[in-house]
This record gives structure tokens, C-alpha cells and sequence, in this order.
């Protein structure tokens, strides 16, 4: 074996187990292990396997030979996944590497030919199989040097199999290890909140982008979607308004902040922040009657419109013609609707008669600048048709403007109000 | 076509009285000058269109027929725009009256008929307007705008077939007046529910129109979906029956 003699060192350790006279136990395992590691030294693996396997079953050794045997046994098997793979072979790669880990569980190769086995299952696109390997590394040795490539193999392994939770959850355990760079860290965490929103887990997904958004150097597209999603999760899923708010005002704060750096999808939702502010602001004018005392209803409704207004008007102005048309038909609804609390108003009741039909009076007088402007918008809107747009607002907007001046706009006939030929 | 048309005029009853009381060769005149008029003599909306005035270069009649032609023609003109000035003025009973007398002394021309139908029916009295109309239709089959105002009574008194075949005769006269198909697509699109022949009507004002009314646009839109979705709809149903 010193001269790296190995057929030698076989043949003469196989003669003498052969005669097998007067060998001791620890003779006879040694001749034994020589045989072993001079068909490992060789090459043949698969023999050396049979011979470090004959070699555990004869009998108690002592701990460290043992462990050798069985670490060499191990490598013996490890080797011929290595033959199996070199040679194409990806499944009789797996069931070897997996075979490591049953005969040899407690060596320290184990770790590797599970991590190599799941490589080969990935490359056989056997999914759940790579998949149950990693889970497997993962729960012995959560500790493994290899845990992140293990997690990154996991991830993907479920996203191939149609497991978007699982994915996200192994991307959200990269997102929350030290190891790793912030960026990398960062897309993990991204890539967590897409999956956990593909499965419809928006409260994890929740969790994932705030992360996200917990490294500054965030790119400012990725974090403005963030900041939308965690807007819409606040608004729709855990009903949480002031959250909601916070988050559509960082949106639109945050495309302001960027200035030139802004992008177009950063101003788009801006855009579409300021458009919801707006409405939320809108909604909560609607909510305030004009109930008596007037002069104090009607100051807080004024000043919820104005703010609802000066909102949509933000949202026209940054440009997109989805965005603008809304906001413009918002902004006539607004309007109309400050009118028509105008003249549903509370009556003093110490108005009848002739003052009450004066009040009246002076209420529609009050109230008409209001629906005039929401002809207005509503007309804006509309002539937006002459450069091309047409969408849901546009067509909402005429369907108000025949409510609003049936006679001008409603479908009426077109009648010559003058004939003047004689003939 | 119009010429035709005209040529017939003197087939109504009116024009028995007419002959009766003008001079041949002022009847003579006035059939000609309808018969020659062509679409551009019937105005539509806006246009200013010929008046009658100097006879054709076609008349061939004596020089003193001519001239008492001429005498009355100019009178029936002056006449007629002293009463489209006091219907300009809103002095609506002024103008009723100076177009009725224009309409009793002159029943051949349909305007003056016109005219009153407008002012009647501007004065909500329906049925004298719809007389009114309908003897300007007879004076004049080329009068759009006369066949136009009876399909908007017709249709408002819900004779949505009347209305229809008004607006029909107002197209025949004049396919290019875009107020009769702008009415039609109303009555088809409002009244009888006939998505696809509104669209047609709608289509072609908005073409005669130079696509100018946005309104009409956002209808075509409108009914342009719910075509669509029927469409669609009717696939799906379609696929549903199928083996």
C-alpha cells in the first residue's frame, strides 16, 4: 500500500485472509481494510463498497476504525454517484447519493451527497424529490455551511413544483440570515413577497416587503411597487386606513424626492397614490352632512372638499391618461356632490313660509356655481376623446353629463329651429 | 332623382288651386324652378340655400310671362324673409301670422309651411304642427327638414313606425342632412332597440358631421361593447351546444 502497489496489496491481503489460519480478529480486519482501500485506491468503488461493508459486519473494531470504515464506505458510495453523474447518468447519481445517507448516515459526507443528490434530482426535474432532500439538510443541519444554497436549491425546487408558499418561505429564511450580501438579501426578501402574493398570503407577503424596504438602497421602481402593495394590503386585508394613507403618501413623497431620478412607473404610482388619496379625502367629505349648525358643517365639508380636490388635481397633472381621466371624474363627482349637499342641507327650522322658499331659493343660488363645474370636469373629460383616449372614465363622465344637462347632452332629437328657403 | 320627385309635385291636390289662382305661366315657373332645384334648393341645417329667385336658364316663356313671374316670385321672397326676420325677432305670433298668410297665397312652397310647423311645434301644439308639416312634405317631398320634424313628433307621440319612415323619406331627399340620422339612430337605439341600426345611423351623422359631437362618439363607443360582449356571448353559448 506505501509503494501505492494496490492490485499487490490486494492479492497479497486477500491470500491471507483466504488461508485465514491462525489470524486474529484485528489481523484479519486489517487484511481486510488493506483489500477495502486498495480496490477504493483503484477505482472500484462499487467493490471497495462490498469490501468496507464486509469489513463492518465482521465484528466489534475499535471506535476509530470503525469510523473510518464507515466514512470510507460512504466515499465508496459518493464515488459511484460521482461516476453515475460524470457519465450522464443523473438517477443513478441520486440513488447513490441518497444511499450515502442510509448506509452512512452519521459521516460526514452525508451533508454533500444529500445537497448533490438534490442537484440531481433538479437536473431530472424530479421536484419534490430534490425538495424532501433539502428539507431534510435543513432540519439535520440547520447550522451547514451550505444552509443558504440549500435554501436559494429549496426555493426554487418549490417553485418549480407549483409550491409558491413554500418557495417564498425558503426565500424569506435567505432574506433573514446574516450571511449573504444586503442586496442579495434584499431580492430574496422580494422575491419572498411576489411568491407569498402569488400564493395569496398577503399578510406574510406583508412581512416580506417591508423587509424589502427595510434596505434604503432599495431601486426605486421596486420599492414604489412595494410601498403600493403594502398600500393596497393595508386598505383591502387588514383594514388598517392610517397605514394605508402613510404608504400612499410615501409613494407620492418619495417620486417627489427623486426628481430627475424618477422613473416612469415611479410617477405612474405616484400617480395613482395621489388618485386614491383623492378619493379617500372625497369619501370622507361625502361623509359630512350639512347638518345644523350649518356655518360649522359646512366649513368642515368645504375644507374636506378642497383637500379631496387639490388631490385629484395632482393626481390630472402628472399626465397618464388613465390616471388624469379618473382623477377628472372624481373631481366632477366631487363637485356634484357638494352641490347636491348644498340643497339636501338641513333647514332651519325656524324657517317656513316665504323665508323658507327664500332659503330655498338661495340655496340652489349657492349650490348651482358647484354643479356648473362639475359640467365642467365632466365636459373635460370628455373632450380627452379628441386626442384618442377613450376608457371607462370618459364614458362615466358622459353618462353624468346626460344626468347633469339631459337637455344638451341627453339623446335628443336634432331639430331645425329655422327653415329659410321658401321651396 | 329629385327632379323626378318635383316633376310630381304638381300631381297633389294643392296644385289645382295653385293653377286656379297664378297665372300659367307663373305655375309653370314654380314647377320649374323646383324640378331644377336639386338637392342644394332644400336647405339643410345651417346652409344657405338658394332662394327662388331668378328663374333657370331652361324657362323658356314669353318676356311678359317672364316678367310677371318674376314680380311674384320677388314678392313671395320679400315676403317670406320679412317673416324669418320676425321669427328671428322671437315675435312668434307676428311670424305665425305672416307665414300663414305667406302659405295660404303660396301652398306650392313648402318653407312658409315649414316655418309655421316650427313655430307650432316650438308653441307645444303638436298636431297643428304635424299638419303643418305634412303639407310642407306634400308642397315639397324633398323637404328634409319638414320630414325630419315629422319623425321627432312621431317619435315623441311614440308612432315609432311613422318616425321611422319620416326619417327614411328625410334620408331619401337628402342622404347627407346628418339631423335625420342622428334621429333615426336615437329612435332605433332608444325606442325599438336595435342596437346595430343605431350604430349605421350614428356612424353616418358623425362621417356627415365631420365627427364633431363627442356624445354621439361615446354612443357608438357604447353600443360598439355591447356588440361586442353579445358577440361574445353568443360564442360561449355557442360553444355550450356544441358535441
Amino acid at each position: 500500500m506505501a509503494l501505492k502497489n494496490y492490485p499487490q496489496a490486494a492479492a497479497v491481503a486477500q491470500r491471507a485472509l483466504d488461508d485465514g489460519k491462525g489470524l486474529s480478529p484485528e489481523l484479519r480486519r486489517y487484511d481486510m481494510a488493506v483489500v477495502a482501500d486498495a480496490h477504493f485506491a483503484q477505482g472500484d468503488y462499487a467493490q471497495a463498497e462490498r469490501d468496507y461493508t464486509a469489513l463492518l459486519n465482521s465484528g466489534p473494531g475499535d471506535t476509530s476504525e470503525t469510523m473510518l470504515a464507515r466514512d470510507q464506505l460512504a466515499a465508496a458510495i459518493y464515488r459511484q454517484a460521482e461516476q453515475a453523474r460524470d457519465a450522464g447518468n443523473d438517477a443513478a447519481a441520486a440513488a447513490h447519493f441518497i444511499r450515502v445517507g442510509k448506509v452512512a448516515p452519521q459521516t460526514a459526507i452525508r451533508a454533500n451527497a444529500d445537497y448533490d443528490a438534490a442537484a440531481s434530482y433538479a437536473a431530472l426535474k424530479q421536484w419534490a424529490s430534490a425538495a424532501d432532500v433539502l428539507e431534510g439538510f435543513r432540519q439535520r443541519d440547520p447550522q451547514h455551511r451550505l444552509i443558504g444554497d440549500v435554501d436559494r436549491r429549496l426555493a426554487d425546487a418549490y417553485q418549480q413544483d407549483g409550491k409558491p408558499k413554500l418557495a417564498a418561505d425558503a426565500y424569506m429564511r435567505l432574506a433573514q440570515r446574516d450571511t449573504g450580501t444586503p442586496a442579495q438579501r434584499r431580492d430574496a426578501a422580494w422575491s419572498a413577497a411576489l411568491l407569498y402574493d402569488g400564493a395569496n398570503q398577503p399578510i406574510m407577503s406583508q412581512q416580506a416587503y417591508e423587509r424589502f424596504l427595510a434596505d434604503a438602497s432599495a431601486p426605486l421602481d421596486q420599492a414604489q411597487q412595494a410601498r403600493r402593495r403594502l398600500a393596497d394590503i393595508a386598505g383591502n386585508i387588514t383594514h388598517d386606513p392610517q397605514r394605508q394613507q402613510s404608504w400612499l403618501e410615501q409613494i407620492v413623497s418619495r417620486d417627489r424626492q427623486a426628481g430627475n431620478a424618477s422613473s416612469d412607473r415611479s410617477r405612474l404610482l405616484a400617480a395613482q397614490a395621489s388618485l386614491d388619496l383623492g378619493r379617500k379625502q372625497a369619501k370622507s367629505a361625502r361623509q359630512i352632512a350639512l347638518a345644523l349648525p350649518l356655518d360649522k358643517t359646512l366649513m368642515q365639508r368645504k375644507q374636506a372638499t378642497e383637500a379631496a380636490i387639490a388631490r385629484l388635481d395632482e393626481a390630472a397633472r402628472y399626465g397618464f391618461a388613465d390616471v388624469t381621466t379618473a382623477a377628472t371624474f372624481e373631481l366632477g363627482s366631487v363637485y356634484r356632490e357638494f352641490g347636491r349637499a348644498i340643497l339636501e342641507s338641513t333647514r332651519p327650522r325656524t324657517l317656513s313660509g316665504e323665508a323658507l322658499a327664500e332659503y330655498e331659493l338661495l340655496l340652489e343660488e349657492q349650490a348651482d356655481p358647484f354643479e356648473v363645474k362639475a359640467i365642467q370636469a365632466h365636459e373635460t373629460n370628455l373632450g380627452r376623446m379628441r386626442q384618442g383616449v377613450w376608457n371607462d372614465w370618459i364614458r362615466r363622465s358622459a353618462g353624468a353629463l346626460m344626468e347633469l344637462a339631459p337637455g344638451r347632452y341627453g339623446k335628443n332629437d336634432q331639430r331645425d329651429a329655422l327653415y329659410d328657403s321658401l321651396l | 332623382m329629385a327632379r323626378t320627385t318635383n316633376v310630381m309635385l304638381c300631381m297633389t291636390p294643392c296644385s289645382n288651386f295653385v293653377r286656379q289662382r297664378t297665372p300659367y305661366a307663373l305655375w309653370s315657373l314654380a314647377l320649374l324652378i323646383v324640378a331644377c332645384s336639386g338637392p342644394a334648393a332644400h336647405k339643410p341645417p345651417g346652409s344657405t340655400a338658394a332662394r327662388a329667385s331668378a328663374p333657370p336658364a331652361v324657362v323658356r316663356s314669353s318676356p311678359a310671362a317672364k316678367a310677371a313671374v318674376a314680380r311674384d316670385t320677388r314678392d313671395a321672397n320679400a315676403r317670406f324673409d320679412a317673416a324669418l326676420q320676425l321669427m328671428k325677432q322671437q315675435q312668434v305670433a307676428e311670424a305665425q301670422a305672416a307665414f300663414q298668410s305667406l302659405a295660404n297665397d303660396y301652398p306650392e312652397f313648402s318653407g312658409p309651411l315649414t316655418a309655421l310647423g316650427i313655430l307650432y311645434a316650438q308653441g307645444r301644439k303638436r298636431d297643428t304642427a304635424l299638419a303643418s308639416f305634412a303639407k310642407a312634405v306634400a308642397a315639397n317631398p324633398a323637404n328634409a327638414v319638414a320630414w325630419t320634424w315629422l319623425g321627432s313628433l312621431y317619435r315623441e307621440a311614440r308612432n315609432h313606425t311613422g318616425a321611422e319612415d319620416a326619417y327614411r323619406r328625410a334620408i331619401a331627399a337628402h342622404s347627407d342632412y346628418a339631423a335625420a340620422h342622428l334621429n333615426l339612430g336615437i329612435l332605433y337605439d332608444v325606442s325599438l332597440h336595435r342596437p346595430q341600426d343605431a350604430l349605421r345611423e350614428y356612424r353616418e351623422y358623425q362621417r356627415l358631421s365631420g365627427d364633431r359631437n363627442l356624445m354621439v362618439a361615446v354612443w357608438i363607443k357604447e353600443l360598439e361593447a355591447s356588440s361586442t360582449q353579445r358577440t361574445a356571448a353568443a360564442a360561449v353559448a355557442a360553444d355550450g351546444i356544441t358535441p
